[in-house]
């Protein structure tokens, strides 16, 4: 499969990975935000999923934007903009 | 969910109804930040249509909120809905204002009613919305809904999503039939030193009655993943990312814990996939 080297393809990608891994962990992220501690407990399903991301995009690309960061903000967390927490 | 329509313009902006002037400028700056044209978070979630009336009813909530004397006609206006609420004698007699409401469930079964699962995010709308139109269709039952007293007043009538049938009111409707224990389930085999393989899920799955078939429809996990976990066909699978999820929620199904096994067969597809053996 070619690598994506195009910046829009690479942001979809991005965000369709961050939708699937919202997806799945509902219940983890929702408690990881109410207890500030959100990033510990998704590292593996984060960590997964930046891996794939990774391994589909060009080096060049993947090295200078931060198109998961991003959509880890954007699709994971500011969906859960309702749950209480200090952090917001 | 009350539909964005039917909403208040302090429900819209997720702030209570005697909430400061520096609120409320907060609430609208949020929410315009979240819902606002072009919004990552609610692209996939929102069609055009309801992004645009959000905007627009955001918009209003600022206009008349942040203006006193419009905040103060609003809520006039909120309380005389309220009042009307709480002196409609039924929502179908002649004259109501709501009418058109659609049938409701009615007070004879005013047990709770079924509602969706408490980790549904839908359940704190949906519940009011069923309470209310029970205690529209027969006041005098209210008694039998303590939790009715204890919801907060509703500023405007919910519809309810779906239309849901009244039973015939003569005769009235017989008891429900005591509830149908199940059948324990079957005790799900032990696993040795959390080795969650394949083979071990099918003999949970099977511990439980379940076919392929019938998992996958609960899950939404199409056959021929559930298939190629069973079999251990790793390299079938999808990448760990994907994985882990469609784990968890077989785990969850067969009421296993579903970290554990994520883990346990993630470990043994990783070494599986370099080569190692497991």
């Amino acid at each position: 499969m070619p690598l994506i080297d195009a910046p829009e393809a690479a942001m979809r990608l991005a965000r369709a990975i961050c939708s699937d891994v919202s997806l799945y962990n509902e219940e983890k992220i929702v408690r990881g935000i109410e207890q500030d501690n959100f990033f510990d407990a998704l590292r593996e399903e984060l960590e997964e999923g930046r891996e794939l991301y990774r391994s589909r995009v060009a080096p060049e690309l993947y090295q200078r934007t931060n198109f998961y960061d991003r959509a880890i903000v954007d699709v994971i967390l500011k969906s859960k903009g309702h749950v209480k927490s200090k952090i917001w | 969910m009350k539909r964005l329509a039917d909403q208040t313009l302090y429900e819209i902006l997720e702030v209570r109804e005697d909430a400061a002037a520096a609120e409320i400028q907060a609430a609208c700056e949020r929410a315009r930040d979240i819902y606002g044209p072009g919004s990552l978070a609610t692209y996939t979630l929102m069609t055009p249509d309801e992004a645009d009336m959000l905007a627009k009813r955001i918009d209003e909530a600022r206009a008349t909120l942040l203006d006193p004397e419009a905040r103060a006609r609003y809520d006039e206006a909120l309380r005389r809905t309220g009042e009307a609420v709480a002196a409609a004698g039924g929502a179908n007699a002649p004259g109501a204002p709501f009418g058109s409401l659609p049938p409701v469930i009615p007070a004879a079964q005013a047990s709770p009613p079924p509602v969706a699962p408490p980790e549904s995010e839908e359940a704190p709308a949906a519940r009011p919305a069923i309470l209310l139109a029970a205690a529209l269709e027969s006041p005098e039952d209210e008694e039998d809904l303590p939790e009715a007293r204890e919801e907060p007043r509703l500023a405007k009538p919910i519809p309810l999503e779906r239309e849901v049938s009244a039973p015939p009111q003569d005769p009235p409707a017989p008891l429900p039939a005591p509830a149908v224990v199940p059948p324990p389930l079957p005790a799900v085999p032990l696993v040795h030193d959390g080795a969650w393989t394949g083979d071990a899920l099918r003999q949970a799955r099977e511990a439980r009655g379940l076919t392929i078939q019938q998992i996958a429809e609960r899950t939404k996990v199409t056959r021929h993943h559930i298939e190629n976990i069973e079999g251990e066909r790793f390299g079938a699978l999808p990448a760990p990312v994907y994985l882990r999820g469609i784990l968890v929620s077989l785990a969850r199904e067969l009421r296993l814990d579903g970290q554990k096994v994520a883990r346990a067969y993630l470990e043994r597809s990783a070494a599986a996939l370099s080569g190692k053996p497991k």
